[in-house]
């Protein structure tokens, strides 16, 4: 069941140009571990659940790619070139996005209102049944992608 | 009787913020200025009414507002804090300052904490926002600006 959603979402399904960048020998808290842990226990009556568990967590995992690229988009008609985005499924539901982009365009004050723009499309896409908060972090030489990683933002994506 | 006070914290959260400006300390800047804004904002926007299943609730501090919300949903503290901010009807001008004071507190760490004063001074610029609408807020509904 390991990298269940790296197969059925990120190959050949909507995630293709997302990367699962999760490292088998860490421990990560996310949604394969929940699906894992959940399988080892389960039992023939239970199999019906885990498979409709499976496609909820699939399911939002695409949305929440989804809506980072609607994210991405609007950033870019806003002159704002991100550099990438990184994705953690927090909790049941819940989703972190990381937007790195530019220090210069970070500390624009004219990045406010693509700021405004951003949250508001969040308002949209937020439901009681699903939560995406995201961030903005200015790249610079001290970028630490491992700390990234270790903090469970595990799919990334770069338009690539 | 309990010395703490939202507005006092608030103010004490930014008096050790400036402080450690001085002290050219910028990774504490930014995370004080967000401990500073926190407590702005639950002074500010409670009490706080939310409709409920079609009735008015009214919150009177954010320590119920998050009781309630922890049991009815799973967002945490800070989402729960962010919901609140968006649901008190504040400024988006303040609200945008407030969310990204909350990123650049959160994403510090992934720039190793080498936080440049350029970063320090915006984030101090999002509390300026933030504290003057606050301020606002409180004068308009008659609070003393010492309590």
């Amino acid at each position: 069941m390991k990298g269940i959603l790296k197969s059925e979402v990120g190959a050949g399904g909507y995630g293709e140009k997302w990367k699962n960048e999760s490292d088998s020998s860490v421990q990560y808290y996310t949604a394969n571990d929940i699906i894992d842990a959940y399988e080892s226990g389960a039992k023939d009556g239970e199999k019906r659940i885990l498979a409709q568990l499976t496609k909820i967590v699939r399911d939002q995992t695409i949305l929440a790619m989804h809506s980072c690229e609607e994210i991405w988009t609007e950033l870019i008609g806003r002159g704002i070139e991100p550099i990438s985005v990184h994705l953690k499924k927090e909790a049941v539901s819940a989703y972190v996005a990381l937007f790195v982009i530019g220090e210069a365009q970070y500390l624009d004050e004219k990045f406010d209102d693509t700021y405004a723009s951003v949250l508001a499309m969040v308002d949209k896409i937020n439901s009681k049944d699903f939560h995406l908060g995201i961030h903005f972090l200015p790249i610079s030489e001290e970028f630490n992608k491992e700390l990234i990683l270790a903090d469970g933002f595990v799919y990334s994506y770069n338009n690539k | 009787m309990s010395g703490y006070s939202c507005y006092g914290h608030a103010n004490h959260n930014r008096e050790v913020c400036l402080l450690l400006k001085r002290e050219k300390k910028y990774d504490w800047v930014v995370t004080t200025a967000f401990y500073s804004c926190i407590h702005r904002l639950y002074d500010a926007i409670f009490p706080l009414s939310v409709i409920i299943g079609g009735k008015v609730v009214i919150f009177n501090n954010f320590t119920d507002y998050s009781k309630h919300f922890r049991e009815h949903s799973n967002m945490g503290k800070h989402e729960i804090l962010g919901k609140a901010v968006k649901d008190s009807g504040i400024s988006i001008k303040a609200r945008t300052a407030y969310e990204s004071l909350k990123g650049a507190s959160f994403t510090a760490r992934y720039n190793n904490y080498l936080v440049p004063e350029a970063h320090a001074m915006h984030a101090i610029s999002k509390l300026d926002i933030i504290d003057q609408e606050c301020e606002s807020i409180r004068t308009s509904r008659g609070t003393s600006s010492t309590s």
